[in-house]
């Protein structure tokens, strides 16, 4: 895995020096752009890390760039720089799934430590992603009987109430939950539960 | 002499001829009676007759107490001769035109009688003062020589008889001769040649009679007390033609002299006529028939007898007390209308609302109006022959003393030019000063000699604090405006100032996280310095202009440059242009000259266009352009503001410069207004040079100072 990079956006060139001079000083790497597009046409999901954007600049706005990454699998979290008197644009960015939004001029200390939390969100969200794509790889080994069981299992039915479910004997039933805990490579039923919930399928 | 006859023979032939035949009467006044008149005359008349054959003459005898109907005859001219004494001829005369042809002369050969006053030889009268208060006796009233002439002799010697008892009038001649010589009367008067006559034929004895106040007269045969009258008068009647007249007179004068004709009444001969004017003074002297009212003539009888001379004399009279009214009438018009003049010269005087005021050579007040004492307190008794310079105009406004020579009022009748003056200080009585426009022109006399001079004056004080107010108000106005621009791009300029706080903060923080991690190096620290302190600068330069755009007064001249001044707005909009994706294109000229303004004024201006055409291109997409340029023309500069917008309606342009006329939702409407009003006042021009879609310009002038 890659070493977590900031990507910064702001048209203002003393800005974009300012933080990556600052971002530098704790040592992150740092990746500069000036304007929002240039930054999407260089955009690799595979590097972790976190993007600080200015909200407002020509052509490409803060706002415009968030709603293109959506369109992406793997995006870092933004944090949003702000002016004074862009409040609502900071409350719409944040609705849309921004970090955090900073207000120039900034609480440096707050940046970085948002800087941090970002960066560990975005290797949550990788890892996260990470150990779904290993569950759904091993669910699709899964038959379609298979499945259905297991989606009883994590419903918390127990054998009898299976079998009466899918109209199989219990010992059936018993047969079809060693074979998925064995495909699921679970060791029990909490593990089974945690893959469940890992694919969605188990609101907490 | 036979020659001279036969002439006139020859003459009054062929004026017989040419004649025509007709009667004529002659009357003759008889004395002694109608008989003895027809027998004595009548071989005058013959003669005529026998001479004059184309007319008929016949006598008509009149008796002296039948004289009126002998008038009457005259008047209706049935009578054309008459042969008459001379005061009958006179009174013919003066009352009825008639003329004397011819004059008779006596037996004695004279032409002229007199009178004769007589006393009886043994009286003690020997002189005529000594008649005075004795009895007199004459022939009668009218008699000439046996009274009148008499009479006037007396009177010229003071001896007045007008007690009638003294006086006897005894008609025959005779009877007073004998009175006198038989001592019934002291004194007698009788016509020359009677006491001949008496004294020749034996009735008297000369020597009995004393002859008074005695007269010789040469070639005159009788005893005479008198001055000398003409004889009887042959007398033509007015009507009577002067042919017939010429006939009779030169037939007469023919007849020869002691003919038995003239024998026959006693006389010698006819004469031409002699003056006859003695026989008039006498009449006069002693009012006698026609004179009788001599001296003493009535009003009436003198307006009847010169009915011309008076109707004029009436008429002139009328005329002039016609003409007198009028006059008395005109000259109490006069001065009715004199009064009514002055008036109303006082009522317009005072019913004016400026002030109005004479000064005479000296400077001394002559008049004022009632305007004057309204404005200024100051009343009659306080300028009417004071100086008014120094009641009304000592000092300037300031304090400072206006001296007498510089005042304009003096300077108007020292070279006789009317001045107007718009701004100037008076002195109320009061202490007060007030503002004043006024004129002051010369007076001049008839002959265009200067003698004074009229000043009107205006109270303009609530003018000049209005145009304060006014101004104030503009300013105020302005300030306003300015704020609500600073307003709508206040958010822009506190991005463009959180910029480069935000750099300073971020490297300053940075720094100091470089010094905690050992990390740094000297070069990194000159970077990071560097850009705070520029970072610094950018900011101050930002709130230096957010100040000075803020500030209320900004009326302060100075010289600029405009291209300076360019830069500074558009730090302002910076952020704007920014975000709007508008392209900036500055195109100014770098040989510019500076201009003398009131630097923040024009910043507002440019802000405001610039303002304008960033939010006229707001809604559009792409190809937004903010052009700028400056340049120089002859005596001026240019600065010219595009933008690629949409354009300007025509309809809107018309009224883009009226106060609230707004393209935007939330605009006040007084930019361009005030923009355009402070380019007028610094005397250059703002105006929209052309607006199409994708191009719209607006321009804006300003003098350049030559001296400055």
């Amino acid at each position: 895995m890659s070493k977590a990079t900031i990507f910064i956006i702001d048209d203002d060139q003393q800005v974009r020096v300012a933080l990556s001079l600052l971002m530098e000083s704790v040592g992150w790497e740092v990746k500069l752009f000036s304007t929002a597009t240039s930054f999407l046409e260089q955009f690799d999901s595979s590097i972790p890390g976190c993007i600080i954007s200015d909200i407002r600049m020509p052509m490409m706005s803060g706002l415009d760039l968030q709603m293109k990454l959506k369109e992406r699998s793997m995006a870092p979290p933004i944090l949003m720089i702000t002016g004074h008197g862009d409040v609502a644009m900071a409350v719409r960015a944040i609705q849309e799934g921004a970090l955090d939004f900073i207000e120039k001029p900034f609480n440096n200390q707050y940046l970085l430590d948002k800087v941090h939390k970002a960066i560990k969100i975005d290797a949550d969200n990788r890892e996260t992603k990470l150990r779904l794509s290993e569950v759904n790889e091993k669910y699709n080994r899964l038959t379609d009987k298979e499945k259905e069981v297991f989606g009883l299992i994590i419903k918390g039915a127990l054998s009898k109430q299976i079998a009466e479910e899918v109209f199989v004997t219990q010992s059936a039933v018993e047969a079809r939950r060693s074979k998925i805990m064995e495909k699921m490579n679970a060791d029990n039923i909490s593990d089974l539960m945690k893959m469940a919930m890992t694919m969605d399928m188990i609101n907490v | 002499m036979n020659k001279f006859k036969l002439l006139l023979l020859v003459l009054l032939f062929s004026l017989s001829l040419t004649s025509n035949a007709k009667n004529i009467s002659i009357a003759v006044l008889a004395f002694s009676g109608e008989e003895y008149a027809r027998t004595s005359w009548q071989p005058t008349i013959d003669y005529l007759n026998a001479h004059i054959l184309k007319h008929r003459f016949k006598l008509v005898p009149v008796e002296p107490n039948k004289i009126e109907y002998l008038e009457q005859l005259v008047q209706q001219q049935k009578v054309d001769f008459i042969i008459t004494q001379p005061v009958s001829f006179v009174e013919f005369q003066v009352k009825y035109g008639a003329t004397s042809i011819l004059t008779l002369v006596d037996e004695s050969k004279s032409s002229k009688f007199g009178s004769v006053i007589f006393s009886r030889s043994d009286s003690d009268i020997i002189n005529l003062p000594q008649i005075r208060g004795r009895s007199i006796a004459g022939a009668n009233p009218k008699g000439l020589g046996g009274w009148l002439i008499g009479y006037n002799e007396l009177k010229q010697h003071n001896v007045d008889v007008v007690d009638q008892s003294q006086v006897s009038f005894l008609g025959v001649q005779d009877n007073i001769v004998n009175g006198v010589l038989n001592g019934s009367v002291d004194v007698g008067i009788v016509r020359t040649g009677v006491l001949e006559r008496l004294s020749n034929s034996g009735r008297i004895d000369l020597t009995k009679l004393r002859i008074l106040n005695q007269k010789k007269v040469k070639d005159f045969p009788y005893l005479l007390s008198t001055a000398l009258y003409p004889e009887w008068a042959f007398v033509k009647a007015s009507h009577t033609s002067s042919l017939i007249a010429k006939q009779v007179a030169s037939t007469l004068l023919l007849m020869s002299p002691g003919s038995k004709e003239a024998v026959a009444r006693g006389y010698w001969e006819w004469v031409t006529p002699i003056d006859y004017q003695p026989i008039h003074e006498l009449m006069k002297k002693l009012r006698v028939g026609v004179y009788k009212d001599f001296g003493k003539i009535s009003f009436l009888q003198y307006v009847k007898e010169n009915l011309i001379l008076s109707a004029m004399f009436f008429i002139v009279l009328i005329v002039l007390i016609m003409t007198g009214l009028r006059v008395l009438k005109l000259n109490n018009k006069l001065k009715v209308v004199n009064y009514f003049i002055e008036q109303q010269n006082n009522m317009i005087l005072d019913s004016v609302s400026e002030g109005i005021y004479g000064v005479d050579l000296s400077g001394r007040c002559t008049f004022i109006n009632q305007a004057l004492t309204d404005i200024m307190g100051w009343e009659k008794k306080d300028m009417l022959g004071k100086l008014q310079h120094e009641i009304l105009h000592h000092t300037h406004a300031d304090g400072t003393p206006h001296l007498s020579h510089q005042c304009p009022v003096y300077k108007t009748f020292m070279d006789g030019t009317a001045r107007f003056i718009n701004k100037d200080t008076f002195w109320k009585k009061n202490g007060d000063s007030i503002f004043v426009e006024y004129s002051t022109t010369p007076i001049k006399d008839k002959l265009g000699s200067i003698f004074g001079s009229v000043v009107v004056f205006k109270d303009i004080t609530q003018q000049i604090e209005h145009q304060q107010l006014q101004k104030q108000y503009e300013q105020d106005l302005e300030h306003v405006s300015r704020l609500n621009t600073m307003g709508e791009i206040v958010t822009g300029i506190a991005h463009e100032l959180n910029q480069p706080l935000t750099v300073i903060s971020t490297t300053a923080f940075a720094g100091s996280k470089l010094i905690e991690s050992n990390q740094y190096s000297a070069s990194k620290f000159l970077d990071i310095f560097s850009t705070l302190s520029k970072q610094a600068e950018h900011a101050a330069s930002v709130i230096k202009h957010m100040r000075k755009m803020s500030n209320k007064d900004q009326s302060d001249y100075s010289l600029i440059d405009i291209n300076v001044r360019i830069k500074g707005v558009i730090t302002l909009l910076q952020s704007f242009i920014k975000d709007n994706n508008i392209r900036l294109m500055l195109d100014l000229d770098q040989s510019l000259p500076l201009v003398f303004v009131q630097a923040v004024q024009i910043d507002q201006v440019a802000l405001n266009l610039c303002k304008n055409a960033i939010d006229a291109m707001s809604i559009m997409n792409s190809n937004k352009v903010l052009g700028i340029s400056t340049k120089c023309l002859n005596e001026a500069i240019e600065v010219s503001v595009i933008d690629t917008g949409s354009g300007i309606d025509p309809s809107i342009a018309e009224h883009l410069f009226d106060p609230f006329s707004t393209l935007k939702k939330n605009g006040m409407g007084m930019g361009l207004s005030i923009s355009r009003s402070i380019i007028e006042r610094h005397y250059g021009n703002l105006y929209l040079e052309q607006s199409t879609p994708g191009m719209t310009i607006f321009k804006f002038t300003l003098p350049i100072q030559k001296n400055s």
